[in-house]
């Protein structure tokens, strides 16, 4: 009975009922039966070796089981459960996804950022964007693939020229989401559902609009989604070996590997792939967990021994597995982004500046190799918003009410600033002050150039960091004698040019580029810094900018560099500048600091109404939709909306299971139900229900949160969570409980018919719509649809 | 489900499955419990203390501290009766009250400055005296509550008196509970809570004794609730605790479902309802004492407003909305008036200022509603025209004679691309423009309508609706970002581009038309009954709003991560500089706690974390449960409580958007004591010469740090040195100057 109990978690036979309450009688008497029938089968499958001689095992497994069971499936229905099946499902899911895929010829939607990310990949040329790279590179790799000159520049609502084989481009990204299908379907194999709720849960997948429609397009989504489920069906795949006792096995740590392949990229491809990296951390910590408890328990107290070298094979397998190749797979991304991109683009503004200086036709205005009183610089910060220093004419709305002063992300001659002297010094010949370099603890005023005042700060709290002062631009140089706008520099560090020719760079004296240093107020003694928060909208989002108190001089918020150096006095070196190599470690985690800092800044305005996003609640209910392209009547329209039956069910199943996983634990508390940790009857709660819920709650609960502007397509990973909840649900409730057959194919044949149907009546909405869309205002089921 | 009965931990019982905690106390444990003759002489020796320490020099100084200027205000206004706002509600400001009628007060006395002096009116003087002296007994009562909550989470005689004694000596505690303030009652209330949930738990369910302590409970729930609306952390903390403890009963067999749910039942009634009862009939007070008009009135909606005695005159105002009325235009979200006042822009268009202001009656709030062309005055004034929903009309501001006016320039704080800034310009020959020009798009009806005309006419207080700007196609709309200092700090109104609609929406509550304001064929506005329940509601969105606009920087506010760190005080009160009062000593109130007592507490609470987190991983084994005694769990269990009673009240400030004060972290430094104590008495039961150590280290440290700050709590005379010797941090920013000679 107990070897058909693992049949049934790999198979889900309709015979599941019957053998698993006899097995979980069995265990809860006997814990160490069980694990002497295990026995056997860890040895066979240590023998199978690969991925595909699983199959094998499933089918020699079912095949021993329809001896069992001869009534119920004959053994030519494994071919079907195991090739047929899937194979049908995933043929439906290539049809309706690459269905007139060509349909709109235009650039829609968000493939106007992504489409153009990748072409930078071709064009070699630097951008900034808030995404990790590994999906914008494999955009870039469709593009390459379909031979794409890069010369198109994606523009939203642009029609695609002839020699741009957008189609290509879209059926590679929609292939992931097609993938989708046969994994959600081996998923429910694996998750031990029946027949019936397998394919509920292939065609909801299959059938779930949001991410049909999504998938019709150059977009990150597809990957995304494909990589979450890819993790989870791994997560699922090691829950099963471990149930077996089996993840030391080869086979284990393939698949340990797989999962931290697949966490590794779904976290290269949005951040949003962390949750699902969580959920997988998580299970993790309770198997290890468990594993402990075994390791230090007496042998009398009922435990499954294990020795301590397993123990450790475990953590140590675990480690390099789950944490260290999902880094370094994201690591490998940003090396490939860094090595790709070495040509100056759109993204120059917001690196540090030795990394502009390493790519090719860099806009850097590079002079002398010294600065002097009278430079023209630009002054960048190294903090982890490592943007240049900037000045606009518009003031502070509380505080000083004095000129802004920020950190900003884009060349401009808002940027520039005048070295001045300190008040005291009145050199009487311009010539030879212009001539003068600044040494290391020479006290200096920045003079912006575009309105003529000072940076300097005061005892003002800074407008968001409270605790430091305010730094803002006030007065000109004829003014009185203030130490406020006085700075005393202080050098930190002198980066060698590889060069010999600028080895010998005078330490002492300011070199752009390669010179770092600090900026303290004469004054108040404080230094000038960057927070990495970003003003309201009377700062147009801008880095704030503040004078603060450090403990440390290695504090990198404080320090600066000069990039751009214009000095028409000064003699200009006889060689080009050589200029020291960007650390790869510094500039990946600057890069993700800024990455982090634009992400926080998309901050919608509460007051201004956005057609485009919308609000976390509206999400599961399908209260709003998404335009994603103009709504003219010769364009072909998209609008964006879940599957109005698989999104409401899910919805409501969430609901359902909440209740039932209360039920439960009342009857455990109450010991009127048991619960043991290695009884298939918790595992499978566990694996069909608890999981799957806290990855649906880890998915949803952070946008509630999250003060970032939000999309419909953000929920689409929860969605998928969801979905699977249902399939929980029907399982548990129909499959299990409804003992009246008919009845019970009745139900499963409606919910099939309600997801194909109520897909077919809105699929002009993912299809495209063409012709003026009052054509289309059937198509609005609920008022606030903005068809 | 695997060890035998007879190898059970105590307190465990076997069951179906498995073996499981039973929750009735074990016999050892009551016995511990026990209050003897011996606690009861402790409780009297505290009382001593207490009394001696809270109310010593009680007089001094005898002019007004801190927040006590606040209150002063508050009882004034009940006084005459007059309606305000305050973002607390209103149980210790009656009963302040109360107290000051029943000492002749006759509601004379200008509250205007921190430092000034009590005892101006010599006939009826302000009865500070007994003001302060109920805080004094709520800070002594704290004291005694505490000796029983230790008691009954199982500490000895000798640690609840420990721990009591912290309480008493604590700087902070001391200080707050000698002054005219709402802290030292509703931690007093916090501490009837937790010694309702402390001896609940020794009693067993259902009993008569049991449900006194729920009622304890839920009155102490009630009673905090009515004073500080922080009290809703309590209700979290009581809310989880009570969750946990059903969830342990239920695993308990030999409690049968029946009485489970029955207690579940009564937890529900008394929890819940009970102190929702208190905290209703306490504003059912409060509304009665206040029947007039006052400084809060003007954020009342007209329907609040219309069961205040002073205005009668808004029932006989007539409904319907003419060109050439006089009217007040309120904002929905935020219920203020649109104002503008002769003080112009320094940004964008530098023209006259346009805000939202939340008093009135101020002639400043008033238009007129007028025709899109040139207008001569008092034209319109001679016939009834009423306005249609998409009418177009100009706003004349009648005390400037100015037009509303919208510019394509950038509002001055919200400076969005898709803002205009909205002024006044121009005067009465302004010829037809589009900029000044608004469409009226009615959106809504107030629940005072009684048909659907007003969504097609203008009607006062029961349309609702948009101003369209006719030149631009923007809304007009306003929201809580204030005008900087130049605008007066009041509310930026701004015309949005496709605004989201909730605060765009107006409606007009003051409406007067000589035509037809005496004419009685013209209808009045209607006021239905005002219920109880939306005045409530109203009250708390008001209070919310009000409690979220502190933003302004105080000088003496702070950041929640410092509080644990003592790094700065507050200053109450000096007798100092410029106002020095030459005949009295020199002094000083500097709110300040008790370093020995925070720092350790913090120790404590990172270890008890540590601790908690180690056991709970311990007992979540499922094969195999530790072996420990009745005194250990107890151990853990209370200090689970307090810990996460700490953490609950504390935490959430991190979150607060509004500007915080250190004695924001008075609750949750009374949590940390009494986990404090619990953790001197784990030390004991384990290892006796350290616990006591600790306890003797703790009480002599405490007991200097309170002695050395006397003078800072009392405002008594010091001398230059010895106040410097004692600014153990450069941050703590009292005046050591003051008492120079």
């Amino acid at each position: 009975m107990n070897e058909s109990k693992y049949h049934s978690t790999t198979n889900g036979l309709s015979s599941f009922t019957e053998s698993s309450k006899t097995t979980s009688s069995s265990t809860s008497d006997h814990p160490f039966a069980q694990l002497k029938q295990r026995k056997p089968l860890k040895q066979s499958s240590d023998l199978s070796s690969s991925i595909n001689d699983e199959l094998d095992e499933i089918i020699s497994k079912t095949s021993e089981l329809s001896i069992n069971n001869p009534s119920k499936w004959s053994s030519s229905s494994s071919l079907f459960i195991n090739y047929l099946n899937p194979l049908f499902l995933t043929i439906l899911s290539a049809i309706v996804r690459l269905y007139d895929i060509n349909k709109s010829k235009a650039v829609t939607w968000d493939e106007a950022h992504f489409g153009k990310f990748g072409a930078y990949y071709l064009n070699h040329e630097f951008y900034f964007d808030v995404h990790p790279p590994l999906g914008k590179l494999l955009i870039g790799l469709s593009e390459y693939l379909s031979n794409f000159n890069g010369e198109f520049a994606f523009d939203s609502g642009a029609v695609y020229p002839e020699e741009c084989d957008f189609v290509f481009m879209r059926v590679f990204n929609c292939i992931f989401s097609i993938l989708c299908t046969p994994l959600s379907y081996y998923l429910g194999i694996n998750l031990g559902f029946s027949q019936w709720t397998t394919w509920f849960l292939t065609l909801s997948v299959t059938f779930e609009m949001i991410s049909l429609t999504l998938s019709k397009f150059i977009l990150l989504d597809s990957i995304l989604i494909f990589f979450t489920v890819l993790s989870y069906f791994c997560l699922i795949k090691l829950h099963n070996l471990i149930i077996q006792n089996n993840s030391l096995s080869l086979k284990g740590f393939i698949w340990l590997i797989v999962t931290g392949f697949s966490i590794g990229c779904v976290c290269s491809v949005k951040w949003v792939g962390l949750f699902v990296t969580v959920l997988v951390g998580l299970y993790i910590i309770y198997d290890l967990l468990i594993k402990s408890y075994q390791l230090t328990s007496k042998s009398t107290s009922g435990a499954p021994k294990i020795s301590i070298m397993t123990y450790i094979l475990h953590w140590i397998s675990r480690i390099i597995t789950l944490i260290l190749i999902p880094f370094f797979i994201y690591l490998f991304c940003f090396k490939i982004h860094f090595t790709v991109l070495n040509r100056s683009g759109t993204g120059d503004g917001s690196i540090s500046t030795l990394l502009q200086t390493s790519l090719e036709g860099n806009s850097i205005r590079s002079g002398p190799r010294s600065i002097s009183y009278g430079s023209l610089i630009t002054l960048r910060s190294q903090g982890l918003s490592p943007n240049l220093i900037h000045s606009h004419e518009h003031i502070y709305p509380e505080g000083s009410h004095q000129q802004q002063v920020t950190t900003y992300g884009f060349k401009d001659e808002n940027n520039d600033f005048l070295i001045d002297t300190e008040q005291e010094i009145n050199s009487s010949n311009d010539d030879e002050q212009y001539r003068t370099l600044v040494k290391d603890g020479d006290v200096i005023r920045l003079t912006h150039e575009v309105t003529g005042c000072l940076i300097r700060t005061h005892t003002f709290h800074a407008p968001v960091s409270n605790n430091h002062f305010e730094v803002s631009c006030f007065g000109d140089v004829e003014n009185e004698n203030e130490f406020k706008d006085e700075w005393i520099i202080e050098i930190q560090n002198h980066e060698v040019s590889p060069s010999p020719s600028f080895q010998n760079e005078n330490a002492d004296e300011i070199h752009p580029i390669s010179t770092n240093f600090r900026l303290k107020n004469k004054q108040l003694g404080c230094y000038l810094a960057t927070t990495g928060y970003s003003y309201p909208s009377w700062g147009f989002q801008q880095g704030e900018v503040v004078c603060k108190y450090t403990f440390l001089s290695k504090d990198k918020s404080t320090w600066w560099n000069i990039e751009d150096h214009v000095n028409n006095k000064l003699e200009m070196p006889a060689e080009a500048y050589v200029p020291p190599k960007p650390k790869f470690w510094k500039e990946f985690i600057l890069l993700n600091y800024g990455m982090m800092a634009s992400n926080n800044a998309l901050v919608p305005d509460p007051d201004k109404f956005d057609r485009l996003s919308s609000e976390w609640w509206e999400w599961p209910i399908l209260h709003t939709g998404l335009r994603m392209c103009s709504w003219l009547t010769d364009d072909v329209k998209f609008f964006l909306i879940g599957n109005p039956f698989i999104t409401w069910f899910s919805t409501l199943s969430l609901g359902l299971f909440l209740i039932y996983a209360l039920v439960k634990a009342f009857r455990y508390q109450r010991q009127l139900d048991n619960f043991d940790l290695f009884d298939s009857n918790w595992n499978l709660f566990l694996i069909q229900g608890i999981v799957p819920f806290i990855g649906w709650f880890f998915h949803y609960f952070p946008f509630i949160v999250m003060g970032r502007v939000k999309y419909l397509h953000h929920y689409l990973p929860a969605q998928y969570f969801a979905i699977l909840i249902s399939s929980f649900i029907m399982e548990s409730l129909i499959q299990k409980k409804i003992k009246y057959k008919y009845l019970r194919y009745f139900v499963y044949a409606s919910s099939y018919i309600l997801i194909i149907g109520s897909f077919w009546y809105l699929k002009d909405l993912a299809f495209g719509m063409e012709g003026p869309s009052n054509q289309f205002s059937h198509l609005k089921l609920l008022p606030t649809w903005y068809i | 489900m695997i060890e035998k009965s007879s190898k059970l931990p105590p307190g465990y019982k076997p069951g179906i499955f498995r073996s499981f905690f039973s929750t009735t106390p074990s016999p050892q444990l009551l016995q511990q419990t026990t209050i003897t003759k011996y606690d009861r002489a402790n409780l009297c020796l505290l009382l001593t203390l207490g009394s001696a320490i809270r109310l010593y020099k009680l007089w001094l100084p005898s002019r007004i501290v801190f927040d006590e200027i606040h209150l002063g205000t508050f009882l004034k206004f009940y006084f005459h009766g007059e309606f305000f706002l305050d973002v607390h509600p209103p149980l210790v400001k009656l009963i302040y009250y109360w107290l000051s009628i029943l000492f002749h007060w006759n509601g004379q006395m200008e509250f205007n400055r921190i430092g000034e002096l009590y005892n101006q009116d010599i006939d009826h003087e302000f009865p500070y005296l007994p003001l302060r002296l109920f805080s004094s007994l709520c800070g002594v009562g704290t004291v005694l509550l505490t000796y029983l909550i230790l008691r009954y989470s199982n500490c000895r005689s000798i640690v609840a008196l420990f721990g009591s004694g912290l309480v008493l000596i604590e700087n902070s505690l001391v200080t707050h509970s000698r002054l005219i303030l709402l802290d030292s009652p509703f931690i007093f209330s916090l501490a009837l809570v937790i010694y309702g949930i402390k001896r609940s738990q020794l009693q067993s369910p259902l009993s008569k004794a049991w449900f006194k302590s729920l009622i304890v409970i839920g009155m102490g729930l009630g009673l905090s609730l009515s004073i500080k609306l922080v009290a809703i952390f309590t209700f979290l903390w009581c809310g989880i605790l009570t969750v946990q403890q059903l969830w342990q009963q239920l695993g308990d067999l030999e409690i049968s479902t029946k009485k489970w749910s029955f207690q579940i039942i009564s937890k529900l009634v008394i929890f819940i309802v009970f102190p929702l009862v208190i905290y209703c009939s306490i504003f059912t007070v409060h509304f009665e004492a206040l029947p007039f008009s006052g400084e809060g009135a003007g954020i009342l909606s007209p329907f609040f407003k219309s069961s205040l005695t002073d205005f009668e005159y808004l029932k006989q105002m007539p409904v319907d909305v003419s060109y050439g009325s006089t009217i007040t235009i309120k904002h929905v979200g935020t219920e203020a008036y649109l104002h503008s006042h002769n003080f112009t822009y320094l940004s964008g268009s530098g023209e006259q200022q346009v805000s939202l202001y939340e008093f009135m009656p101020d002639i400043n709030n008033e238009w007129i509603i007028e025709i899109k062309n040139k207008n001569v005055e008092g034209k319109l004034q001679k016939q009834f025209k009423p306005i249609k929903d998409g009418d177009t009309v100009r706003l004349f501001h009648k005390a400037t004679g100015r037009y509303l006016h919208v510019n394509d320039v950038r509002p001055p704080v919200s400076e969005h691309d898709y803002a205009n800034e909205v002024s006044c310009n121009s005067d009465r020959n302004q010829l037809g423009d589009v900029n000044y020009e608004f469409k009226i798009r009615i959106i809504d009806r107030s629940f005072n309508s009684e048909n659907e005309l007003p969504l097609r006419k203008l009607k006062a207080t029961q349309s609702i609706f948009q101003l369209v700007h006719v030149g631009t196609k923007c809304v007009v709309m306003s929201h809580i970002t204030r005008l900087p200092e130049w605008g007066f700090g009041q509310y930026e109104v701004l015309c949005v581009d496709e605004p989201t609609i909730p605060n765009t929406l107006w409606y007009i509550e003051e409406n007067s038309h000589p035509k037809i304001d005496n004419d009685e064929n013209y209808p009045r506005i209607a006021f239905p009954q005002y219920s109880f329940f939306r005045k409530i509601w109203e009250l708390h969105k008001s209070m919310i709003r009000i409690n979220s606009s502190f933003t302004s920087h105080h000088r003496y506010s702070s950041k929640p991560e410092t509080w644990p760190w003592l790094l700065r005080g507050v200053n109450y009160f000096s007798n100092e500089g410029t106002t020095k009062y030459i005949d009295e000593n020199p002094s000083h109130i500097y709110f300040l706690g008790n370093m020995m007592i925070y720092y350790t507490a913090n120790i404590i609470i990172l270890l008890t974390f540590t601790k908690l987190f180690i056991y709970t991983i311990k007992h979540l084994n499922p094969f195999h449960i530790p072996f420990e005694t009745i005194n250990v769990s107890t151990y853990y269990a209370n200090s689970f409580e307090f810990l996460l009673g700490w953490f609950i009240h504390y935490a959430p400030f991190f979150y607060m958007e509004r500007e915080l004060f250190l004695h924001h972290y008075l609750p949750a430094l009374y949590f940390s004591i009494l986990l404090l104590a619990q953790f001197i008495e784990y030390q004991i039961s384990k290892r006796k010469y350290i616990g006591y150590g600790l306890m003797i280290i703790i009480g002599v440290g405490s007991s200097y740090c309170f002695y050395q700050f006397l003078p800072l709590i009392y405002g008594l005379d010091w001398s230059v040195s010895e106040c410097n010797q004692s600014k153990w941090f450069s941050s703590w920013d009292f005046d050591c100057m003051t008492y120079a000679n």
